[in-house]
């Protein structure tokens, strides 16, 4: 079966069946879209991409046992998707998933969507338009003026696919209003050993003097391919931090993009990754862009890796400053320890700037662990290996102190570093 | 307690110690003098236990042990404690919790239980307070832009809590004002027992006013060329080092 046949029909039944006018008038574009880019020059790739069979997970029966071992913390607000679909309806009051507004219809939900959904993307990218027209479902958070959100938001994403190759597209938007706060975290697990590609894109838009604080967490996802795209609109006086930890993965792209829409807006953007012995193989791209249109604002960049086995990680950091931005304070930071011989990493950041008053920097590291620091805390009394899983906790204890979320941080230390170092926060 | 029997110390096939002969008994004070790069510091990291010095030639021998092909912390677990010439930066962990780690790692591996935090506590104010150290020096994290001074006071501090058996100050009065220097010698006059040695390496007497050595070695290109007492010191202090290089 032709790819480019079986993907219309699929795609042209969903359109039918939504109700929203305006996401179909968006799929009908990017479709047209698709069709113009979607060329391949060699022949041999296309035929063997095209003929292959692809799955498009459907939704099954909810599994309620899975849900409560991820119900952590009694104050936080849920959000479950088992492969892409919207299980859990207890919460109605803020928190809605995109499929259901749009069975709800409700006005103003609907003008929200109209204003913010696929606004910030362009259309460049492939993936992106993939993603337009396959999306099913999706976090919808939408916290209102004057409201600073106590509760820790979590948006979970476990995928128990029983088939290969099959194709998930989530779609989170995310809209603060004037003057609020939020917290939101957003999980990515697996469940099963299938061979699957996620096609996640989130959208956030923040308003003036609103403040918001997201973190991403990729977990036991060892053979998926997840790519994760966040697109990041800030107004005026706001503050953003996004936070990525990646810990497994076949291969994971996390990519930012970062528009500055107003005077005086800070920026955070923090990345953590440690990759086991026991995974071999694994690639993780980090990917920033930040683009600063408006002056007087500040952004800062940490990223750390740790990483052993035969893992690499790639990171790009880009900065572009415009005319008429001044006075903008930004740094970049990539610091990396290769633990075993295989290891790799590539970090290249970039900066672009077209004004004379701002302050840029920006710093990148490789290395091992320092044998001088090892014979220093060993003279003391300390065996070896514990040494060095004293000086790798330290290394990354600098991200983990921006996580406002205790419980967090425990898992993370539990899982991936020592436990006996918890006391050492 | 510590024999060096004729130690020969190469580093990337460069000789720095040429046949040392040292014997340190309990409860005695030695000081090795001498001028720069005669290879001082090679031999206090050698019996510390860095790797990247290579043994070859002697033994080192603590209480009939030999300690040759011993890594550091098996060396500590025994009772060798070093204390650094330039004390490494470690950032995010305090001195407090960097202490607990290593008593407690040394008691574990001495077969006796975890120090309890009561016990940890009073000890931790004992020694402050003999040392004239501020508890809230103890909170910052470990050597991370401390001053000279500091750098050196944290050591002795690391020193009096896990009480080794044989301490080695490597350079402990450089950076120190009068002062310091008199508090820190009187805290490690208390400190030292019938049980504890201690080798001491200088380059000023100023030191020996307050601690007073049994013997007092000089080190010149790699070997312990005379020995003395404290007044063999006081000699070098005023004639400096040239007669040495006349001896021979």
């Amino acid at each position: 079966m032709n790819f480019k046949k079986k993907f219309y029909s699929n795609s042209r039944i969903e359109i039918n069946n939504n109700i929203n006018y305006y996401i179909n008038i968006i799929r009908n574009k990017s479709i047209k879209l698709f069709n113009k880019k979607f060329s391949l020059k060699s022949e041999k790739i296309k035929s063997s991409i095209i003929d292959y069979e692809y799955f498009f997970p459907v939704k099954e029966a909810e599994y309620y046992d899975i849900i409560n071992q991820y119900i952590l913390d009694k104050n936080g607000m849920y959000l479950f998707f088992i492969n892409g679909f919207y299980v859990f309806k207890k919460f109605k009051k803020y928190l809605l998933s995109i499929n259901d507004i749009i069975i709800n219809n409700k006005n103003y939900c609907n003008s929200n969507i109209e204003k913010f959904y696929g606004k910030s993307i362009s259309n460049n990218d492939i993936l992106n338009l993939f993603n337009f027209f396959f999306s099913k479902d999706g976090a919808y958070i939408f916290i209102p003026d004057n409201i600073c959100f106590k509760q820790n938001i979590y948006i979970i994403y476990i995928y128990n696919i029983n088939y290969d190759y099959s194709i998930i597209n989530p779609r989170n938007l995310i809209i603060i209003g004037n003057n609020s706060k939020a917290k939101i975290v957003e999980i990515h697990e697996s469940l099963t050993n299938k061979i699957c590609f996620s096609n996640s894109v989130t959208e956030i838009y923040t308003r003036k003097n609103s403040s918001i604080d997201y973190m991403k967490i990729h977990n036991n996802l060892s053979f998926f391919y997840l790519r994760d795209k966040t697109f990041l609109t800030q107004k005026k006086n706001s503050t953003c931090s996004i936070s990525t930890f990646s810990f497994e993965g076949r291969l994971l792209i996390n990519n930012i993009k970062l528009i500055n829409l107003g005077n005086y807006s800070k920026f955070n953007v923090n990345g953590l990754t440690i990759i086991k012995k026991k995974s071999l193989n694994k690639l993780i791209y980090n990917k920033t862009l930040i683009d600063h249109l408006y002056p007087n604002c500040e952004s800062y960049q940490t990223y750390k890796s740790i990483l052993y086995g035969r893992s690499k990680v790639f990171f790009w950091g880009k900065m572009k400053i415009h005319k008429k931005a001044n006075h903008i304070n930004a740094l970049q930071k990539a610091n990396n320890i290769l633990i075993n011989k295989n290891a790799f990493v590539y970090s290249k950041p970039e900066l672009e700037i077209y004004t004379d008053n701002v302050k840029c920097s920006h710093g990148s590291t490789i290395g091992k662990i320092d044998k001088n620091k090892i014979f220093y805390i060993c003279s003391r009394g300390v065996i070896k290996t514990v040494a060095k899983s004293i000086l790798i906790f330290l290394f990354s204890k600098e991200i983990l102190k921006k996580i406002n979320i205790k419980y967090l941080i425990k898992k993370i230390i539990i899982n991936y570093l020592d436990n006996n170092y918890i006391n050492l926060m | 307690m510590l024999k060096i029997k004729n130690l020969y110390v190469s580093v990337k096939q460069k000789q720095i110690l040429k046949g040392v002969n040292l014997t340190i008994n309990k409860g005695e004070i030695h000081v090795i003098m001498g001028p720069n790069g005669s290879g001082k510091s090679t031999l206090a990291s050698i019996i510390a236990g860095k790797k990247d010095y290579k043994i070859n030639k002697g033994n080192i021998i603590f209480e009939n042990i030999n300690l040759n092909f011993f890594p550091p912390e098996e060396r500590a677990h025994l009772g060798i404690f070093l204390s650094f010439q330039d004390p490494i930066e470690i950032p995010g962990i305090s001195i407090f919790n960097f202490i607990r780690i290593s008593i407690n790692s040394i008691r574990k591996a001495n077969g006796k239980k975890e120090i309890s935090y009561n016990e940890f506590f009073q000890k931790v104010k004992m020694v402050s307070d003999l040392l004239k150290i501020n508890r809230t020096f103890l909170s910052r994290s470990l050597n991370e832009g401390f001053s000279g001074g500091e750098k050196k006071r944290n050591e002795i501090f690391q020193m009096c809590m896990i009480n080794p058996k044989l301490s080695i100050l490597d350079e402990m009065d450089s950076g120190l004002d009068i002062d310091a220097i008199r508090t820190i010698s009187i805290g490690i006059n208390k400190f030292k027992k019938k049980n504890n040695s201690i080798l001491i390496i200088t380059h000023y007497q100023r030191l020996l006013n307050y601690i007073i050595p049994d013997y007092v070695h000089i080190l010149y290109k790699g070997k312990l060329v005379k020995s003395g007492n404290k007044e063999l010191a006081r000699k070098i202090e005023s004639e400096g080092y040239d007669w040495i290089k006349n001896l021979k």
